[in-house]
């Protein structure tokens, strides 16, 4: 994927202001910057919830119009919503499917709409356990499940949907440690596993230094440096993001 | 280029303020138009007069609504103080002041029930003051067991006193809705009621204590309406069974009218609300002389609620539209 | 099945229930057959308008109007089959008319993005007085071949029960299965993360309107061959607080995605079960005004502590 020039302003603000990288498969982009630097901005956009103001965007070369969620995730474009974005009194399937449910086949199935529950369980099962969760919690109510089972069972569904490009908003947000261990393992195996390419917007320079390759810095909106991880290290990058030094 | 700009603002400010005066006189001179008996000194002194009971209740039920809140208990209300007055009154024999004093405290304690239920047990509004509704209505019809209660003339004369035409209780109308809007507009309170409809989040964040805003407006709620309900039996000249049932519909209605809004924040008790509880009652006494049937009337109030919050949501929408443009992501 | 924290919020009904058991103990004929049948009966109105609310409290808004809606619908029907307008057509205009007032509320809060509770309120004022002023407080009668259509018995039981029983399970199973059920559910939890996912928001919340407005027009049917007449008290403001009063004894939440329209459905059954017994109790008619409205606060206040509790518990 590629962005050039991409501009978000509301009214007067201007909340993401002419920024361009690119991002290729296999690879973690880490996005980094203080608050209201416009990283959440930035990604609302690239999934949708926002329209830009201006800027291109490219996907594998083709320019695309992203107005809207659906547009993203036709796209591959899947989001890991900070709080998950998952119904807390569904289970994982309903969870997983939230949108996009699986139909019954036969007459009165598509006459009334009836969802596949079977079908839906089967599907999340299988993913929720290659990513290490236990059946049993997978039929339970998410709003049972701890921090980070909810957690997993949002990649789960970014994973399932095939999203080629992953953006993890604050991935380890209110988590407990072992939890951000595994979350950040399960970050990397999707990486190597399936070839994705992903985003990963975080405050946590600690965490961003862990797992990505590339590190890109805003400030007030604007891209002020752009970094191979292994090139840099933390007291540069937080020189970059306050702008200090 | 730029006089013209400032000039078409300042119209369209005055023409929305004046809107109610402009309304008001419409409505009278139409109906004058329509029926001689209209359009004469008396007319007016005696609907003026007709409606200052409503005038009390909907006075206190406008703080209430200023805070995004309803109060549908009012007319119970207005029905139970008095009742429990006039029953130590005539039944009992206490003397006037305390009887008078104890309505006020009825009402002022069924305020307090309802803010306390509101805010405590944090039962929305509506549903809240319909349930107090029918329990003080049944405690009410239960004191007087069905009976009315006729009040002693010396009393009921009281409620008739006027100077040539003009009755004395329109001035006590006026005077407490006054009161009330100084209190609205000048006092922190009365600030911090109007915010507190517009935004309770932000009121709470700021360090307001809403609560108390909607438990004190509540108080007053229960005090005018108690006010109202005597005013009522006085002119009335009696308690009786079916007192108050219906007002919290009309006081809505006149609230609505005089520019308050059902969504918070907005609005004025004078001129506003006076213009309102006015406008009503001119329609209301118009459409009579014009031998309407008074069945009509309950659907007037209903379509003026009706159509007045669709016209209120399209102001609310325009400036929320104009809040979120300036949201950062 | 059900974890403590949902329980809970059952508890209401269990109260209930232990209550209607100990005065069935009490009173005996209370608990005769014919006494049951007679409350079933009666409680079909209430549980289908019961039924209806749900819709709306699910998705965290509510819909107050429904049974002034439904007086005014009852005697627009009645009005057309005095008329000598055939009784299908009755029906047919009870039901559409409710439908339409249910589909104008949708549009203005899913549309319009007005709120519910105003909306629905002035369309509750509104249609009351409109009932006043068609009706001018007399009832009017309904033709006994409508009643007799409609109150016919299967097995014993009054045909509005089973109507009742019939539709609340149909009804569950339907939002338990589908996918407007979970969409339904959705948005009433997180509208923002369902509208992101896909789900169309606005259609469902206007939808939920629409079902307002069609279990209001069953419920006037319904009624108006109960009572074998129409009238504007029908919709009186005492019957909304009983129609949520219902719904929150049943386990639906003001606050929205909780609770199912079985629930509402057996929340209508006991609180008409509890009527019924303080009426037989000769209870004073003003005592059971004070009961009724205490009764809904106190259980809508109970739903609003249970949320509170949860959300400190969740952290």
């Amino acid at each position: 994927m590629e962005v050039r020039g991409l501009c978000k302003f509301f009214g007067g603000i201007k909340a993401v202001n002419n920024v361009d990288f690119k991002l290729y498969e296999r690879e973690i982009v880490g996005i980094v910057g203080d608050n209201g630097a416009g990283k959440s901005t930035l990604i609302k956009v690239l999934s949708g919830v926002y329209e830009k103001t201006a800027g291109k965007i490219f996907v594998h070369g083709q320019e695309v119009e992203i107005r809207n969620p659906s547009d993203a995730r036709r796209l591959g474009i899947e989001t890991v919503y900070q709080d998950q974005g998952l119904i807390p009194i569904f289970d994982a399937a309903s969870n997983l499917f939230l949108g996009r449910e699986k139909l019954q086949e036969g007459f009165l199935g598509r006459a009334l709409k009836l969802v596949d529950d079977r079908f839906m369980m089967q599907e999340t099962e299988r993913v929720l356990s290659s990513l290490g969760i236990d059946i049993k919690d997978a039929r339970s109510k998410v709003l049972y499940l701890s921090g980070g089972q909810r957690q997993t069972i949002a990649i789960g569904r970014a994973v399932y949907w095939r999203g080629k490009i992953l953006i993890f908003d604050e991935p380890t947000n209110n988590l407990g440690v072992k939890q951000e261990r595994r979350v950040l393992e399960l970050i990397k195996r999707i990486r190597d596993e399936l070839g994705a390419s992903i985003i990963i917007i975080s405050h946590n320079i600690a965490h961003i230094f862990e797992v990505v390759d590339r590190i890109i810095v805003l400030r007030n909106g604007e891209k002020v440096g752009e970094k191979l991880k292994t090139e840099t290290n933390p007291a540069e990058i937080i020189a970059m993001i306050t702008g200090v030094g | 280029m730029f006089g013209t700009q400032r000039l078409k603002e300042k119209f369209s400010t005055l023409l929305s303020r004046g809107r109610l005066f402009f309304i008001a006189i419409v409505v009278f001179f139409g109906f004058s138009l329509l029926t001689k008996k209209f359009l004469s000194l008396t007319n007016l002194f005696s609907f003026m007069h007709a409606s200052a009971p409503l005038m009390f209740v909907a006075t206190g039920l406008a703080i209430v609504v200023l805070t995004r809140n309803l109060d549908i208990s009012v007319g119970s209300v207005a029905f139970l103080a008095p009742v429990v007055g006039s029953t130590l009154l005539v039944r009992y024999g206490f003397p006037l002041p305390l009887s008078v004093g104890v309505v006020l405290l009825v009402g002022l304690l069924a305020g307090l029930c309802n803010g306390l239920i509101v805010t405590r047990l944090k039962v929305n509004s509506f549903i809240a003051t319909l349930g107090t509704m029918m329990v003080f209505r049944g405690i009410g019809l239960q004191i007087v067991k069905g009976r009315t209660i006729g009040l002693p003339s010396a009393l009921s004369d009281l409620g008739s006193v006027r100077f040539g035409g003009f009755y004395w209780d329109i001035l006590a109308s006026l005077v407490f809705l006054i009161l009330l809007h100084v209190v609205h507009t000048r006092t922190p309170f009365g600030r911090y009621v109007s915010a507190v409809g517009s935004d309770p989040d932000v009121c709470r964040r700021a360090g307001i204590d809403v609560d108390k805003v909607v438990l004190l407006s509540f108080l007053l709620s229960g005090l005018f309406a108690s006010v109202g309900g005597l005013w009522l039996s006085v002119q009335l000249g009696s308690v009786s069974l079916r007192m108050g049932i219906g007002m919290e519909f009309v006081a809505l209605a006149s609230i609505v009218i005089g520019g308050i809004s059902l969504f918070g924040g907005e609005g004025s008790l004078f001129p506003g609300l006076l213009l309102g509880v006015y406008i009503l009652y001119m329609i209301e006494s118009g459409l009579n002389y014009l031998g309407v049937s008074p069945y009509f009337y309950p659907f007037v109030r209903g379509g003026l609620i009706f159509s007045a919050m669709y016209v209120d949501s399209l102001r609310v929408r325009s400036a929320r539209e104009g809040k979120t443009s300036s949201v950062k992501g | 099945m059900l974890r403590r924290e949902e329980a809970i919020r059952y508890l209401p009904l269990v109260v209930f229930v232990v209550l209607v058991v100990i005065l069935g103990l009490v009173v005996p004929q209370l608990l005769s057959i014919r006494n049951i049948v007679n409350v079933l009966n009666q409680s079909a109105a209430l549980g289908l308008m019961a039924i209806g609310i749900t819709f709306t409290m699910v998705t965290g808004g509510i819909d107050l109007s429904g049974p002034s809606v439904m007086a005014l619908g009852g005697i627009l029907g009645a009005m057309v089959m005095r008329e000598g307008g055939p009784l299908v057509m009755g029906v047919i205009v009870m039901m559409l008319f409710c439908m339409t007032l249910g589909m104008l509320n949708g549009f203005a809060v899913a549309y319009l993005k007005m709120v519910p509770f105003v909306v629905t309120l002035s369309m509750m004022y509104i249609s009351m007085g409109a009932s006043i002023w068609l009706t001018r407080e007399v009832s009017i009668s309904v033709p006994p071949a409508f009643v007799k259509a409609l109150t016919f018995r299967i097995l014993g039981l009054p045909f509005p029960v089973f109507l009742l029983f019939a539709i609340a399970f149909l009804t569950f199973g339907l939002l338990r299965k589908t996918q407007y059920g979970r969409w339904l559910y959705a948005t009433g939890s997180n509208p923002t993360i369902a509208k992101i996912l896909g789900v169309p928001v606005e259609q469902v919340i206007f939808r939920a309107y629409l079902f307002s407005g069609l279990f209001a027009g069953l419920s006037a049917i319904v009624t108006t061959a109960r009572l074998m007449s129409a009238s504007s008290k029908m919709g009186s403001e005492g019957v909304i607080l009983n129609v949520v009063g219902a719904a929150v004894v049943g386990g639906v939440s003001v606050h929205g995605a909780e609770g199912s329209v079985l629930g509402a459905a057996i929340g209508a059954i006991f609180i008409t079960i509890l009527e019924n017994m303080m009426n037989m109790m000769q209870v004073s008619y003003y005592l059971s005004l004070i009961a009724k409205g205490g009764l809904v606060v106190a259980v809508v206040a109970f739903d609003c502590w249970r949320k509170e509790r949860s959300y400190y518990e969740r952290g």
